[in-house]
């Protein structure tokens, strides 16, 4: 903008001077600007330093035996600064970007302390607000929070609080999963995305052998039908699109040309080769399609997914709880 | 090709460039923008209903503890009873006049209840009182709720009305009967004027 309204053409000292003043003038400049939402890497996040490795450490454990057990999402953010923001205002943007809480139960939490303000929220999910009221979130503010704030003893406080929470949301198990109603769909849809990437890859190799080797390909159909019944079903789509695509090309060129299709690709081997290729194919697609093949895949997107092991579940806050301040 | 597939061929194009442009000017689509309007604007009014239900419990604690400043309490049961006046219902948001009222009597209230709060600062028999101050906590976090709602009324409200108004799909909401929605102002009338507290 400044350099839109520079009219002169600049020298190129000066014009290297100027980038300076600029960059400078923006470092400036941009904690003036609306406060940005932390990034989400575990549940404790302390951005103004004044929790010990320790206080850290224990309301994390503290933390997630909660939402092991319950599977109900709290955390934990200490900023600086509100850098002019109204409190209320940080705290909707953080939930709504974090998205505590699972999906549906919209059973999230978080405690939120502004140090240089001495401001603290309790934001409380839709899914929470029958237990932790505006009322109780207020009382646990002003009554377990705050004596431990005045002192400065911000683990202190950020622990009684949680423990306050949790007391009051209950150790109660909550409710689990409607299970959906057919069985495919509890096999098959809501899965981690590598486990549709791993699903689709062991169908796509028993396509592609399928095709290269047909007779394996009806031989595997029939056998491994018990074994694994989707493989089976991607033998056949194989099956039908080569004919299907066989004939065209026989319509099309005239009879006693067939080595020149897609039929003139033709793998070599000894059927039992084949077979046990095969079959290898279907034990790892029903190994897969087993429960603990779906747990297998959730560990993986756990451990890949996110490194700090903790990411919002989706779940939805309308600006429920309570502030206070001290 | 004999006449029977030519008229095949011909049906076919046709449904196919019926369904095409009805999801080209979105009339479809317009609909879920509607709806989501629709249950915006209904969160807006229940946690405007959860305030208004607070009100006569806050007044009624007021007023049993001690000489409360008469004006102040007249101006929150005055602006009570006027919200109440108002007949809410889906047709409010089509009547930007009658929209603007209901705003103004809701603004009126936020404003004569923040008063309140301020003034009973200086009672210190109302400081103490419990039932008082878990009804000022549940009041102030109705107040963050509908600020909530409040805003995302008006997110709602700007990506239905851009449909509303831009090109294509301005087709499909003209063909639905669908208009420009009210929206909230950002800050209502006279709240640049901080509120004069005399103590």
């Amino acid at each position: 903008m400044i350099c839109a309204a520079h009219p002169a053409p600049l020298a190129r000292r000066e014009l290297g001077r100027w980038w300076v003043w600029a960059v400078l003038l923006w470092l400036w400049g941009a904690p003036a600007l609306a406060r940005e939402v932390p990034a989400l890497r575990g549940r404790v996040t302390d951005e103004a330093g004044v929790l010990t490795a320790s206080e850290v450490r224990a309301l994390d454990e503290r933390l997630a035996a909660y939402e092991h057990a319950t599977g109900r999402q709290l955390a934990v953010l200490v900023v600086e600064s509100l850098h002019g923001d109204a409190l209320e205002e940080l705290s909707i943007r953080v939930v709504e970007a974090w998205k505590l809480g699972r999906a549906g139960h919209d059973d999230g939490l978080l405690v939120l302390l502004a140090v240089e303000e001495h401001k603290v929220r309790i934001e409380v999910g839709y899914g929470l607000e029958g237990e932790v009221t505006d009322l109780v979130a207020a009382r646990i503010i002003h009554e377990d929070m705050r004596p431990y704030l005045r002192q400065g003893r911000y683990g202190a406080a950020l622990q009684a609080g949680v423990e306050a929470l949790i007391a009051v949301a209950g150790p109660t198990i909550a409710p689990p999963e409607p299970a959906p109603p057919r069985w495919w769909a509890r096999t098959f849809l809501g899965q981690p995305w590598i486990w549709y990437g791993m699903i689709s890859a062991v169908l796509v190799m028993v396509f592609v052998m399928t095709w290269l080797w047909p007779v394996i390909g009806v031989i595997a159909a029939l056998v491994f039908l018990q074994v694994w019944w989707p493989g089976s079903i991607a033998c056949a789509v194989a099956l039908w699109i080569r004919w299907r695509m066989g004939r065209r090309r026989r319509w099309r060129d005239g009879y006693g040309t067939e080595n020149l299709g897609p039929g003139a690709w033709r793998a070599r081997g000894s059927v039992p080769t084949g077979l046990g290729a095969m079959g290898i194919l279907f034990g790892l697609g029903r190994m897969l399609s087993s429960t603990s093949g779906r747990g297998l895949a959730s560990a993986l997107v756990r451990r890949i997914g996110s490194r700090g092991g903790f990411s919002g579940g989706g779940g939805g806050f309308g600006g429920g709880g309570a502030s206070g301040g001290w | 090709m004999n006449k029977w597939q030519k008229l095949g061929l011909v049906v076919v194009a046709v449904l196919g460039a019926w369904v095409l442009s009805c999801s080209v000017i979105g009339y479809n689509s317009i609909v879920d923008d509607d709806e989501a309007v629709l249950a915006a604007w209904a969160e807006v009014q229940n946690q405007y209903q959860r305030r208004a239900d607070l009100v006569p419990n806050l007044v009624a604690t007021v007023k049993g503890e001690t000489e409360f400043e008469s004006s102040t309490l007249q101006g929150v049961v005055e602006a009570r009873a006027s919200v109440a006046g108002i007949k809410v219902d889906a047709s409010l948001l089509d009547d930007p006049e009658r929209f603007r009222q209901y705003e103004a009597a809701q603004a009126r209230l936020s404003s004569s209840l923040s008063r309140l709060l301020v003034v009973s600062e200086s009672y210190p028999m109302l400081r103490a009182n419990q039932a008082f101050s878990d009804l000022r906590s549940q009041l102030e976090g109705t107040e963050n709720r509908i600020a909530v709602a409040r805003k995302r009324y008006i997110e709602s409200v700007a990506i239905y009305n851009a449909r509303v108004r831009k090109f294509p799909s301005s087709l499909g909401a003209s063909l639905r009967g669908l208009g420009v929605r009210s929206t909230f102002e950002a800050t209502v009338a006279g709240a640049e004027v901080a509120p004069k507290v005399e103590l």
